[in-house]
């Protein structure tokens, strides 16, 4: 059975917003990205994981168990990073970590400290007075100091600077290693591409696609670069008539795309050119979701 | 449904604001206990005394109808504003800025957060209340001595240091002043009253305590007789002083009681029921009616009270009481002063060019009038004593009513708070209903035409008047009572109910 499941889930705001009829699963041990722009819904569809609203229609279970009924039940397996960063009141971040461990009924802290020295993140310090970066890391502690089965987190890494970002993609493989399912949502798309196993895309509060990250990264289709020593090999080279998606004639460069069947011809093709330099251009997380988007917008029209 | 950490997180964040308004609270209590003048009261309310102003008097300036004021006014503005930021901060607050989506990301449910935040709301009003009654109490008893019945007044102190006795003897044998001329006039120097009327007073006094300590013995009486009577309420049983000074017979066929009430008067129980009887005899004479007292048993006492009550005061009484005031004023224009202020000073009326003008310009004798002024200032200082009388009944209902009010008002806003998502809109309704009702209060206080809006408000439901009175104030607290249980409840199932934008 999946780990987390939602099916048909509707939230109607009005005017558009909301979500609308979400279907999706997320496996257990699966890393999960949910990606769109603001005002997608992407926040919307968490908070109804975690059982702040209450679906108009649809449900959304986690283990099986519904996520508005049994939202408490739920709790005990499941460690959170909401959007907006709002603590409590409490003195210091130690103080806040050491309450919301004890909410969660253990006093152990010394998986907090791990995670807190590894985000280098100074937890005596007063809450109020703390810079965001150091907010969000307070917020990633007390999601992960109980090493829950299963993390829900929305843009985990907002206000992080890109180093710490590289200890929090870190900290995800670790969890991803002990087999834990995560939810994440971004915006960013490097730490979706490098920590998830599927990626949902989400506009409008209706699911775009759900792609494996595998299918973007190992694409048959395939992109090179190639630029020509001289002027005689490029316009030798053009005569092949490639599908070019880019063409620098003054600098004698060409990127093309070309599917994995072709690419002996090419080798071919290339052998009578004088090439300067070979090389392919790895597709991105971003730049299938652009595809995507211009897709839905031709579709429209 | 109870949450430990939440509940050490309210205390946390919400103690040291409790704590500073019940400071403040109990500060500003003890503040009008210790300021409170009997001397003053016993003044004004012999001045009115037969007047309509009589029993308003007696609530303004009396003890408890100062700490009356007190609870209608300071201790309703101050547990208003607390509940109202306290009420506000526990839910709406968390929602609106967001930081309740850490507490709901453990595994408690949504009822236990809320219920364990009402519970710190309900407990923290409940245990102002409770610190505020007993420092009430404690202010009374160190400032007024009043609460343990051990008023030791400064006549009593003067003359026990007077006669080398201890004080408290003295106060519970008033007679040994009488009988020692030093005594007397230094208690009477503490009254600023002369020998005569001091004693006069020391003579209702005793008697008054007398009546005090017959009526409680026959009260015991009753207790036992009436133990199995499910008819009798405890009103019915309890026989007041107040009760047995109007009807004295109530006491005559209690041995008991004659001896209690004699111990006070220096005299054995024979002799204090001689002295009774003869009091009796002096009254009915004048008034030709049948002898009180034949009937001692059930509603009849409370009945016969009634209609000695209704029968005194008879066309002769009135026409000396307004002799009284012509002498009063003609004696105020010899000494160039008004009525009021020769009222304060009533020892002035025997001087003696006060009192010839008095004589001169009401033609009664000089002996006559210097009994009235005698009577005059003996019961302006028997007032005095009867001021500081503390009813711990009264003041505990003072206590339940207001607090019961602000439990209301603390639901209206926790109600608000559960409601909302934006703390604006909480505060709108949580915070602006009471106030308005607390504002509609002091406005139908001040002017009589707008008398009908005290339909709209809730503060009419603690009526303090009837609580002075110990009357029919119970509706009026139970439907505060009902109203927070209600609101409290609606405010829980919504909270669990609803859409958090978290």
């Amino acid at each position: 059975m999946a780990c987390i499941d939602i099916n048909g889930l509707t939230k109607d705001y009005g005017q558009g917003h909301g979500i609308f009829d979400l279907t999706l699963s997320v496996e257990e041990g699966e890393t999960f990205g949910f990606v769109g722009i603001n005002g997608a819904g992407k926040t919307t569809t968490i908070r109804h994981l975690m059982g702040f609203l209450n679906p108009e229609s649809g449900r959304a279970r986690i283990r099986g168990m519904d996520c508005w009924s049994e939202a408490a039940k739920i709790k005990r397996l499941v460690g959170y990073i909401p959007g907006e960063i709002a603590f409590p009141d409490a003195e210091t971040g130690a103080v806040f970590l050491k309450r919301q461990l004890e909410m969660q009924g253990s006093r152990d802290m010394e998986y907090c400290k791990y995670i807190c020295d590894k985000l280098q993140l100074d937890a005596t310090a007063p809450l109020k007075r703390m810079s965001k970066g150091m907010k969000q890391k307070t917020a990633i502690a007390a999601a992960f100091m109980k090493s829950p089965d299963i993390l829900i987190l929305d843009e985990p890494t907002t206000g992080l600077d890109p180093l710490m970002r590289d200890h929090f993609i870190d900290l995800i493989k670790e969890q991803k290693a002990q087999g834990h399912t995560i939810f994440m949502s971004s915006h960013i798309f490097e730490e979706i591409e490098v920590t998830c196993d599927r990626v949902a895309m989400i506009k409008d509060g209706r699911l775009v696609a759900v792609t494996s990250m595998n299918d973007i990264r190992h694409n048959e289709n395939k992109t090179y670069k190639i630029e020509f020593k001289d002027g005689e090999s490029y316009r030798k080279f053009m005569e092949f008539h490639y599908q070019a998606a880019c063409n620098k004639p003054e600098q004698l460069q060409v990127t093309i795309d070309v599917n994995d069947a072709q690419i002996g011809k090419l080798m071919q093709d290339l052998k009578g050119c004088n090439v300067l330099f070979f090389k392919e251009v790895k597709h991105s997380l971003e730049e299938y979701f652009h595809n995507i988007f211009k897709e839905a917008k031709n579709n429209v029209q | 449904m109870f949450s430990k950490p939440i509940f050490k997180q309210c205390i946390r964040s919400h103690g040291k604001i409790w704590a500073i308004f019940t400071f403040v609270m109990c500060l500003i209590l003890s503040i009008c206990t210790w300021s409170f003048d009997a001397g003053a009261f016993g003044a004004v309310a012999n001045a009115v005394e037969g007047t309509a102003f009589a029993d308003a008097a007696k609530n303004f300036t009396s003890f408890l109808g100062s700490l009356e004021s007190y609870y209608k006014m300071i201790a309703v503005l101050l547990g208003m504003v607390y509940v109202i930021i306290t009420s506000t901060n526990l839910v709406v607050d968390e929602v609106d800025s967001g930081s309740m989506a850490y507490t709901l990301s453990t595994p408690v449910r949504r009822s236990s957060v809320v219920i364990t935040k009402m519970i710190f709301m309900i407990g923290s009003v409940i245990l102002m209340f409770v610190i505020q009654a007993g420092v009430g109490i404690g202010a009374a008893e160190l400032f007024q001595h009043c609460v343990s019945d051990t008023v030791i007044t400064d006549d009593v102190k003067d003359a026990a240091d007077a006669l080398n006795r201890k004080e408290s003897y003295v106060r519970d044998h008033l007679y040994v002043i009488k009988e020692d001329e030093n005594a007397l006039k230094a208690g009477a120097d503490a009254r600023e009253m002369d020998v005569d009327s001091y004693s006069l007073y020391l003579d209702k006094a005793m008697l008054r305590k007398s009546y005090k300590a017959a009526a409680e013995e026959l009260t015991d009486m009753r207790e036992d007789l009436y133990e199995d009577d499910d008819d009798m309420d405890k009103d019915d049983i309890e026989i007041t002083w107040q009760e047995l000074e109007a009807d004295p017979s109530l006491m005559l066929d209690c041995d008991d009681a004659l001896k209690k009430g004699a111990a006070y008067m220096d005299m054995t129980a024979t002799e204090y029921k001689a002295f009774i009887m003869e009091n009796l005899d002096k009254e009915a004479e004048p008034a030709a009616q049948e002898p009180a007292g034949t009937e001692m048993e059930g509603e009849a006492v409370v009945q016969e009270t009634e209609d000695s009550e209704t029968q005194q005061a008879p066309g002769e009484e009135a026409d000396m009481e307004l002799m009284f005031k012509n002498a009063m004023e003609a004696a105020a224009k010899e000494l160039h002063t008004d009525t009021v202020t020769l009222a304060d000073n009533m020892l002035w009326m025997k001087d003696k060019d006060a009192m010839a003008a008095a004589v001169r310009s009401t033609g009664l004798s000089e002996e006559t009038l210097t009994a009235m002024v005698n009577e005059s200032m003996a019961m302006s200082a028997l007032n005095e004593d009867y001021s500081v009388d503390f009813d711990m009944e009264v003041y505990l209902w003072l206590n339940v009513g207001c607090c019961l009010l602000i439990l209301a008002f603390s639901a209206i806003g926790f109600f608000a708070s559960c409601l909302f998502n934006r703390n604006k809109n909480a505060m709108t309704i949580g915070g602006g209903l009471p106030f308005a009702f607390f504002i509609i209060s002091i406005i139908v206080e001040m002017s009589e035409n707008l008398e009908n809006l005290k339909y709209i408000t809730l503060t009419t439901l603690f009526d303090t008047q009837e609580i002075l009175a110990l009357g029919d104030f119970g509706v009026g607290l139970g439907v505060l009572a009902g109203i927070a249980v209600v609101l409290y409840t609606a405010g829980c199932l919504i909270f669990t109910k609803k859409d958090l934008p978290l």
